[in-house]
């Protein structure tokens, strides 16, 4: 094989720039942490990545949803405990209202506080959070009751307010006001009219109203309770998923350093002995060697 | 006798020169680009016969010296062969590795800011809306998303164009290039032609030709043939590129947004079969076009679904009746995407609802969101983010194909080069030596003159004196 100085600087030249192009693909991969950074380094890995990266953007925002829906229920379920326990209070002062021997100055006491009861349920049912009525149904900028009327009417409507939880999962995170508080002040209204009235039977019978608007909120409760448990469930799957989908996502595109570093030694040793080997191969020719 | 050695010194003395004269074009041209060493060919001259008496009939013969017969390349066109059908080869690919580098840049993925990542933040906007419909903010940031995804999708879709249109003025320099190569083989035809008629052997102007032969080889897949009075004839699918003396120009025509390279003066496309025209045509005529069809229908996909919705729906300050029918995205008649000016100036107007007078009511914006996982596309078999993840794996697909023929047939290229230096390419040292051998002849001859001239002196200067 005929070798000429020409073409030791060629193979050199070619090796160097080989070598160097390995280097910097390496050092990109350590610099920027991530192991693919165009297409063509590896297309299959490349789309697993933009998939998971768009599963995993998907499940954000569906665990972001749950905890807004978990918030409202949440203050919906708080709301509906007050007003159970105004409606306990209530039940009492009416037990305590039918008693025979009590005076009309009595109940005309127990009477303010009825209607002071009255008022705090409904402002309890004009609960709103982050600027959204928590009663009205979809009319979540009209407050529901209108503490102007006696019982306070309820201006909002039944529909429910659903939230997306998952692909093409959905959960309602309301109670309409006319579902569970409309029959509490109108409980309470029939008690109210019964205790002005010092009409004692009719107070009695005012009881009944009563129980049947507490059961009516003891099922709203509950059902907001079920849906409350619904969500921690999907909230506990989704972070599963997120774990998941965050490691595949790191598998898939993320840089294996010790791997990555230790390819980069390696590199550079062969550049640096490409270097040493080189400056020497070309440097002598028989001139030097002439006199 | 005498004066004939001196005419044998004489002979070798001008061989040993032209031989040094060669080494020194050799060490001179040893960086030139397709220069071949050359060699002298030294033969001995016709001998002469010497009559003798005491031989029957024939005479001995005495040599007369030497004679430089003819100074040649030393080149193995096997091998030139080899490199040009290599070099047809890495031409193409190397353009297209080229190209496809180019079109990663445009798609810029996988990163936060591709395409891909837009989407998806689209998507979540929507969510977002859904999640409080009568939030103002989450309206305006759902305008700001859909905005930058739209402007993204357009960007793509201009570079993608101007990439196409880049490449028909690439073609146009290179057709350029490849029509002052063969007018300038034709002119080297001529000179070559010339000087082998009159014996001489044109070494360097061959070189000449064969290193534009070799650039050629890169753009075109020509086939060349040699004929018996030197010049080399270049072929493009039959038709001549170079005829001898006369070369045929090649002209770049675009009609209807497909480019082809035609003969000057017809409308007879060129068979260029290979090299990096053809592949400038086909990313013009069919890698580029079907890329900006591809966002096209993403766009298209994105205008279609969100619109079929959002035309049902009603903005927060719409009257009950029925539905205003607001279009959300409107592709304009230059093929942009845009968010529907009304919507991008009040947010309010996004129909999230399904209703009238129900600012809780998101039923629209949440049949939006799940667009996301809707098969729109590929005949209702992809999602809109399946389709673009598909595109991007396949360009890089595609860019991994052209890099890998690229480095292969560079490395082909590269080992056959290297045959042919291995033959022809000058070594320093061989010349050094050469140099030093021939100097040393040139030595010996001058020294042969000297005998001679001291034989003569004594003939001329010391004979006939006898007793002085």
């Amino acid at each position: 094989m005929r070798v000429t100085h020409g073409m030791l600087v060629d193979t050199l030249l070619k090796n160097l720039s080989g070598n160097l192009a390995r280097m910097e693909r390496v050092y990109q991969q350590i610099t920027s942490a991530r192991r693919i950074s165009r297409p063509s380094d590896d297309p299959v890995g490349t789309a697993t990545v933009l998939r998971l990266s768009s599963a995993y953007q998907e499940i954000e925002q569906y665990l972001a949803n749950v905890e807004q829906a978990r918030t409202w229920l949440d203050l919906t379920d708080q709301a509906l405990t007050t007003i159970g326990q105004s409606l306990q209070r209530v039940r009492e002062l009416i037990v305590q209202a039918a008693n025979d021997t009590l005076s009309a100055d009595d109940r005309q006491a127990i009477w303010a506080e009825l209607t002071a009861l009255q008022e705090q349920v409904a402002t309890t049912g004009n609960y709103a959070h982050a600027g959204q009525y928590l009663f009205a149904g979809s009319l979540t900028q009209t407050e529901p009751f209108d503490l102007s009327m006696d019982p306070p009417a309820y201006q909002g409507n039944n529909a429910p307010l659903l939230r997306l939880i998952d692909r093409g999962v959905t959960v309602e995170i309301n109670v309409p006001g006319s579902v569970a508080i409309v029959p509490v002040l109108q409980a309470i209204k029939q008690a109210r009219d019964a205790v002005a009235a010092n009409d004692t039977s009719a107070i009695r019978s005012s009881l009944s109203a009563i129980d049947a608007a507490h059961t009516q909120l003891l099922s709203a409760q509950a059902s907001v309770g079920a849906r409350v448990n619904r969500l921690d469930a999907q909230r506990d799957r989704l972070l599963d998923a997120h774990t998941s989908t965050l490691r595949l996502l790191s598998e898939a595109g993320d840089t294996d350093m010790a791997e990555a570093v230790t390819r980069f030694s390696k590199e550079e040793l062969t550049y640096r002995a490409a270097l040493q080997a080189g400056a020497r191969a070309i440097q002598p020719t028989l001139l030097d060697y002439l006199r | 006798m005498v004066f004939r050695a001196l005419e044998t010194a004489f002979r070798g003395l001008m061989a040993q020169q032209r031989a040094v004269d060669t080494a020194n074009h050799n060490i001179a041209n040893a960086n030139t680009p397709g220069f071949a060493r050359q060699r002298v060919s030294l033969v001995p001259s016709a001998p002469y016969t010497v009559p003798a008496f005491n031989r029957s009939g024939l005479a001995g013969q005495v040599g007369t010296g030497v004679l430089v017969a003819n100074i040649t390349r030393i080149r193995e066109s096997v091998f030139d062969l080899q490199f040009r059908v290599q070099s047809q080869a890495l031409g193409e690919s190397a353009t297209l590795v080229d190209a496809y580098s180019q079109i990663e840049a445009v798609f810029n993925e996988p990163t936060s800011a591709g395409l891909g990542a837009l989407l998806d933040r689209f998507w979540r906007a929507w969510q977002v809306v859904s999640n409080q419909p009568e939030d103002l903010a989450a309206r305006a940031a759902l305008v700001q998303d859909a905005t930058t995804l739209a402007t993204n999708l357009n960007r793509m879709r201009t570079q993608l164009q101007e990439l196409q249109s880049d490449a028909v003025v690439k073609l146009r320099l290179q057709v350029s290039e490849v029509n002052s190569i063969a007018q300038r083989v034709a002119a080297l035809n001529q000179q070559i032609v010339a000087a082998l008629a009159t014996g001489q052997t044109p070494n360097d102007l061959m070189d000449q030709r064969d290193l534009l032969l070799d650039k050629l080889a890169s753009f075109t897949g020509a086939t060349l043939r040699t004929l018996p009075n030197g010049a080399i004839n270049i072929y493009l699918g039959g038709y001549p590129l170079v005829d001898q003396e006369q070369a045929f120009p090649l002209a770049v025509n675009v009609t209807g947004g497909t480019a082809s390279v035609l003969w000057h003066g017809t409308n007879s496309p060129v068979a260029l079969e290979r090299g990096s025209l053809q592949a400038l045509l086909t990313l013009h005529n069919t890698v580029f076009p079907s890329l900006v069809q591809k966002l096209e229908a993403i766009r298209d996909a994105l205008a279609n679904e969100v619109n079929a919705l959002h035309t049902t729906g009603y903005g927060l300050t719409d009257p009950a009746g029925p539905p205003p029918g607001r279009s959300f995205f409107v592709v304009t008649a230059g093929g942009d995407l845009v968010v529907e000016p009304t919507i991008v100036a009040d947010p309010q107007l996004i129909a999230a609802a399904d209703a009238a007078g129900e600012p809780g009511n998101n039923a629209i914006a949440r049949a939006i969101a799940e667009l996301r996982s809707k098969l729109v596309l590929n005949g209702n078999t992809a999602t809109i983010n399946d389709f673009y993840n598909t595109l991007v794996a396949d360009i890089g697909g595609a860019a991994q194909t052209a890099r890998v023929t690229r480095d292969n047939q560079q490395a082909l290229v590269d080992a056959i080069d290297r045959q042919r230096k291995e033959i022809m390419a000058v070594s320093l040292d061989e010349e050094m030596a050469n140099l030093i051998k021939y100097q040393q002849a040139y030595s010996a001859a001058a020294r042969a003159i000297t005998a001679v001239d001291q034989m003569l002196d004594r003939i001329i200067n010391g004979m006939g004196i006898v007793g002085r």
